[in-house]
This record gives structure tokens, C-alpha cells and sequence, in this order.
């Protein structure tokens, strides 16, 4: 059974190209928005959450926050992705809880190899 | 003239020359008791409060000459008091003043302010101490004999030699001191002129009883000259301070500007940066889905364009990583993240893609201890640039890469058979932009960034960075560190 990936980001050409880079392998859902994306993640609980940081409504670092101090939530893995590169911006989101930090312009084979990875059953 | 000063000198030893004098001397050190007083006021420093008492008292002095020689003056006559006690208040506030003035000018080369503290309440302990006893036997001699004058009794020696003592301290230590002092000739001169009146009156006192009038004509004029020096170097203290205040307000000005412009530049290329890197990435994920046949078949020629097409973005890409990078470089923000590192690690083909592609020889010196403490990722950066750039100029040959290690240092050195470079480019390699070529008719494009960035890398690591080419032969980068 394939595993559940939680796309949000507002870029949605992005988020439309992470679905088909995805999809074979993952059920791919898309929020738009960090709000939203709070929202889809306690309505579906998916294994992986892909996490813009630069957002509307919530930063990526407020949704991964709040991801991280929800009882039901919590264990959910986080790739942030983003085109933030420096060191501070990395150190950051591993500050408040993600689980790996991918830079813009990435190439599709390393967002599908991480997602694989971090979805890996233990 | 020599006559004219002759008589003002003789009008000063006068009891009128007296009285004008000693009002000059009120006015004078009100006058810069009132300018110190309001500069304290608002810096609060000892200094300037010991300065204030010093002029109060030397004031005090002045106001007390002035009151007796208004009655000698203008009434012809003195009253009982002022010759049993004003001699006597009259050089005690001097004394004080002398005290204090001494010290407070000695303030910026104490060694502390305790010391200075401590030897100001010495200096008045022992100043008090001859006043009083003075005041005693003053008044006992004056009542045995009452035309008796001050200054031909021994307490008027005993006061003259104490003043000496206390103008010797600045003078000694002014002349000896190798600290820095503002206006220090101009003090040092104004206690020298000070001494003279006190020096002349204790030999007139010791060997004439102090009945020279040619003496006390000649004492007259020295501590007038003295309060002007001391007047100037107080003035010039405070005009400094308040340029240097306005210079100061101005920097302050300059910095924030500064400040906020530089934070609107790293908003700038914050923003720039994600608006540039975002549809880049968009462009590089469907390129990448559609050569993969993700989005459907794509014929021969299409897959020729999305090469290209590729090829193209990954180009731009470095473009703007590159203007990035050195901008981040150049605002000093960043920090290499030190870590162990091999090498040898620079041996796998990834990072000269280029060079492969070209079928170039790479050629590489193996070495079995190449562990060094370094920033990885920003060193392959280095190597990465200066790999593609071997690889750019050199269209058939070899490149070699030779690493060195030694006890306190490590040197990595890349060497091409390319086609070199003139030596009159040399010195401006590693400016931002630059390139060898008019840009219309060279046949490598780039930005003229990647030996920047180099050179920053190489800076950030305190290391240095040596070229050698010569057109035709080739070019050889060696890079030296030193061992952290």
C-alpha cells in the first residue's frame, strides 16, 4: 500500500511537478498554503510531509512548529524544502523539528530518494 | 613699550593694581568655574568636578583679595579682622585650590582615580594641618606685635614653600609622564608661569624679609599670565570635546544609515534569491520529468532541445549561485563549519564533470594521509572552480591535481596544459567580473565570478592563493593553508 505524502507549498507549479516526481511511488495530497496545510495534516496524519518554508498565512517554520507540539501529529516525518541556503536557515528548521532540509533548485531524483528514505518502515 | 610695561607692572604691585588684579583673577575663574560646572553637569566626570572646586576656591581666594582691597582702596583704612585672619583664608583657599587644580590636570595620566583620590585627601589633610597651625602663631605673634606683616613672617615662607611643593607635582609628572595628554605643553607651561610668582617671593621673603620692591613688582604679572594658560587649555578641552561630540554624532548617523542599508540589501538579495530560485527550480523538475518520458514520448529532436535546454538551466543556476555566494562572502557572513577531511575525497570524477566530458587526462598524486581540518564543502567549491575553469581553457590535454601535507601547512595545486594567460591579466584575476577577453569574441562565456569566490574561500581559511601561467603552456593554481 502506497504511503501518504503531504505536498504544501504555495509555488504550485512546484507542487503540481513534486506530485509527478512522487506520485508512482507515493498517494500525493497538496495544500497550498501553510494554513491549509495544518489542516490537511490532522485531517489525513500522512507519513511525510514536504514543507515550504516561504508561505502565506504560516511560515514553514510556524507549521513545522506547531507539527512538532501536536500530540497526534508529532511523529510526522518533515522534509523541508526550500530556497533558503544558508547554514542559519538549515540550522533552524532542524531547530524546530524537521527531519531533513532540501535546497531550491533541487534535482528530482534527490526529493524522490529522500522521500523514500524517510518513509522507510524501521 | 618697555617703559609702559614697567608702569603696569609697577600699577599691579599697588594696592589699586592689587585690587584690578585680584578682580581679573574673580572674573576669570567664575567665569571658567561656570563653563566647567555645565560641561559636569552633563558628563558627570571627577575630573571636571575636581576642576569646578580648584576654580571655586582660586575664586574664593580672588573674592577675599578683592573685599580687603576695596576697603584699602576706597576707604583708606582695613578692620581689625582682615589682618589677623585674611592673610591667612586668603592662602588657605589657594592652597585648596592648588590642591585640587594640580590633581584634576593630572587626571588622565593617574594610574587610578583612587591613587588620585587618596592623594588629593593626603595633600588637603597636610594643607589644613600648616593652615591651622599657621592661623595659631599668626595670631599669637600679630598680638605680641601688631604692625607686624604677613609676608614677613615664617608662615608666609611655610605657605609660599607648601604652593611650590604642590605646583612641582603637575610639573614633574607632566614633563616625566609617556602617556598621552591633551594640551600637556600648555598645562606644563601654566604651572611653570605659577611657580614663578611663589619662588621669587620665598627668596624675597628668605633674603630681604620680603622688603624688595623691584621682587614684588616682578611676582605680579606670572599668575595672571598662568590663569590665561590655564583658561585656554580648559577652553580648548571642552571645544575639542564638542567637536568630537559632533563628530561623533556623525559617525553614529553614518553607521545606522549603514546599518539600515545594508539590511535592505540582504533583504534584497534574500528575496532575489527565492524569486530567482523558485521557477528555476519549476523549469529544472519538468525538464527532468519530461527526459524522463514522465509527461509522455519525446522525439529525437525534442530530446536534443531538452538537453539543452538543460544544459542552459544548469548554467543559470550557477549564474545565480554564484552572485549569491559572493555576495554572502563578501558581507563577512559567512562562517566556515570546520570538519575532518580527506583529500583524496577530491578524486571522484563528479566534481570535474567538465574535464570528462572533454576527455581530458585528469591526473592525480595519491597520497595516503590527506586529512585536513577545513570547511568540505567550501574547499570542493574551490576545487570545483578551479577545475571547471582548467577544463574551460584547456581544449586538449591533461589537468593535474597534486595535494600536499605537511606539518603546518597544505598546499592543493591544480595545473593545466591549457592556453594560458597573459601576464599582464595576472594581478586583476581574482576581481569580481574580470575576464581575459573582450566577452563578443571570447569563446568560453562565464561571469568572470568563480576565481572570486576562490579567493574568499582561500582568505576565510587564512590561506594564500599563487598563479603561474604562461600563454600556450598552461596555467598552475597553488593554493596554501595553514594547518588548524
Amino acid at each position: 500500500m502506497k504511503k501518504n505524502v503531504l505536498i504544501i507549498e504555495d509555488e504550485e507549479n512546484i507542487a503540481k511537478a513534486e506530485e509527478l516526481i512522487l506520485q508512482d511511488n507515493f498517494n500525493v495530497i497538496i495544500a497550498n498554503d501553510g494554513e491549509q496545510g495544518l489542516k490537511k495534516a490532522k485531517e489525513i496524519i500522512p507519513d511525510l510531509i514536504i514543507l515550504d518554508l516561504m508561505m502565506p498565512n504560516r511560515g514553514g517554520y510556524d507549521v513545522c512548529y506547531h507539527l512538532r507540539q501536536d500530540d497526534e501529529l508529532k511523529h510526522i516525518k518533515i522534509l523541508m524544502v526550500t530556497a533558503k541556503d544558508q547554514q542559519i536557515d538549515e540550522d533552524k528548521g532542524m531547530l524546530v523539528g524537521a527531519n531533513e532540509y532540501l535546497t531550491k533548485p533541487f534535482e528530482p531524483e534527490d526529493l524522490l530518494n529522500l522521500a523514500l528514505t524517510l518513509t522507510k518502515d524501521d | 613699550m618697555i617703559n609702559a610695561i614697567h608702569a603696569f607692572f609697577l600699577f599691579l604691585g599697588n594696592v589699586e593694581g592689587d585690587l584690578f588684579k585680584n578682580f581679573t583673577y574673580l572674573l576669570i575663574f567664575m567665569l571658567i568655574s561656570y563653563m566647567i560646572a555645565s560641561e559636569y553637569n552633563k558628563t558627570r566626570k571627577h575630573e571636571y568636578k575636581y576642576l569646578v572646586v580648584a576654580f571655586l576656591a582660586l575664586s574664593l581666594q580672588a573674592a577675599v583679595n578683592v573685599i580687603v582691597g576695596f576697603f584699602v582702596v576706597f576707604r583708606g583704612h582695613t578692620y581689625f579682622p582682615f589682618d589677623y585672619f585674611i592673610p591667612i583664608i586668603g592662602h588657605a583657599f589657594e592652597l585648596v585650590g592648588l590642591v585640587l587644580l594640580a590633581n584634576a590636570f593630572l587626571y588622565p595620566i593617574a594610574n587610578s582615580e583612587f591613587s588620585l583620590k587618596r592623594k588629593i585627601t593626603q595633600n588637603i589633610f597636610l594643607v589644613s594641618f600648616f593652615i591651622i597651625l599657621v592661623q595659631i602663631f599668626w595670631l599669637i605673634a600679630k598680638i605680641k606685635n601688631p604692625s607686624l606683616q604677613f609676608n614677613q613672617y615664617a608662615g608666609f615662607g611655610l605657605f609660599t614653600v607648601l604652593k611650590l611643593f604642590i605646583v612641582a607635582s603637575p610639573i614633574y609628572h607632566i614633563f616625566f609622564t609617556e602617556k598621552k595628554m591633551k594640551y600637556k605643553h600648555l598645562i606644563y607651561l601654566a604651572f611653570v608661569l605659577y611657580a614663578i610668582s611663589p619662588l621669587v617671593s620665598l627668596f624675597n621673603h628668605m633674603f630681604f624679609q620680603s622688603t624688595s620692591a623691584r621682587m614684588d613688582v616682578f611676582v605680579q604679572p606670572w599668575p595672571f599670565f598662568s590663569a590665561l594658560m590655564f583658561t585656554r587649555s580648559i577652553y580648548l578641552k571642552l571645544v575639542d570635546k564638542l567637536y568630537l561630540k559632533s563628530k561623533l554624532k556623525e559617525s553614529n548617523l553614518k553607521y545606522l544609515q549603514e546599518k539600515e542599508l545594508n539590511a535592505m540589501k540582504d533583504e534584497f538579495v534574500s528575496v532575489v534569491s527565492h524569486e530567482l530560485r523558485t521557477p528555476l527550480t519549476s523549469i529544472k523538475l519538468y525538464l527532468s520529468l519530461m527526459k524522463n518520458k514522465k509527461l509522455g514520448k519525446t522525439s529525437k529532436k525534442q530530446d536534443d532541445a531538452l538537453n539543452i535546454l538543460s544544459d542552459e538551466t544548469t548554467r543559470l543556476g550557477n549564474l545565480i549561485n554564484d552572485i549569491l555566494d559572493l555576495n554572502k562572502l563578501e558581507s563577512n557572513k559567512v562562517q566556515l563549519c570546520l570538519a575532518k577531511f580527506d583529500l583524496n575525497e577530491l578524486k571522484n570524477p563528479i566534481y570535474y564533470g567538465l574535464a570528462k566530458e572533454k576527455k581530458l587526462v585528469v591526473k592525480f598524486n595519491v597520497i595516503k594521509k590527506a586529512k585536513v581540518t577545513c570547511d568540505p564543502d567550501k574547499i570542493k567549491q574551490v576545487y570545483i572552480n578551479l577545475m571547471s575553469n582548467a577544463a574551460k581553457f584547456t581544449e586538449k590535454g591533461f589537468i593535474k591535481v597534486q595535494m600536499i601535507v605537511k606539518s603546518n601547512e597544505w598546499v592543493l595545486i591544480v595545473k593545466d596544459s591549457g592556453q594560458g594567460i597573459a601576464k599582464k591579466h595576472l594581478p586583476k584575476l581574482f576581481e569580481k567580473f574580470y575576464q581575459v577577453g573582450d566577452y563578443m569574441t571570447r569563446k568560453v562565456k562565464g561571469t568572470g565570478l568563480g576565481l572570486s569566490i576562490v579567493k574568499k574561500i582561500v582568505d576565510l581559511h587564512k590561506g594564500t592563493i599563487e598563479v603561474n601561467s604562461k600563454v600556450g603552456k598552461g596555467t598552475t593554481f597553488i593554493l596554501t593553508f595553514p594547518k588548524i
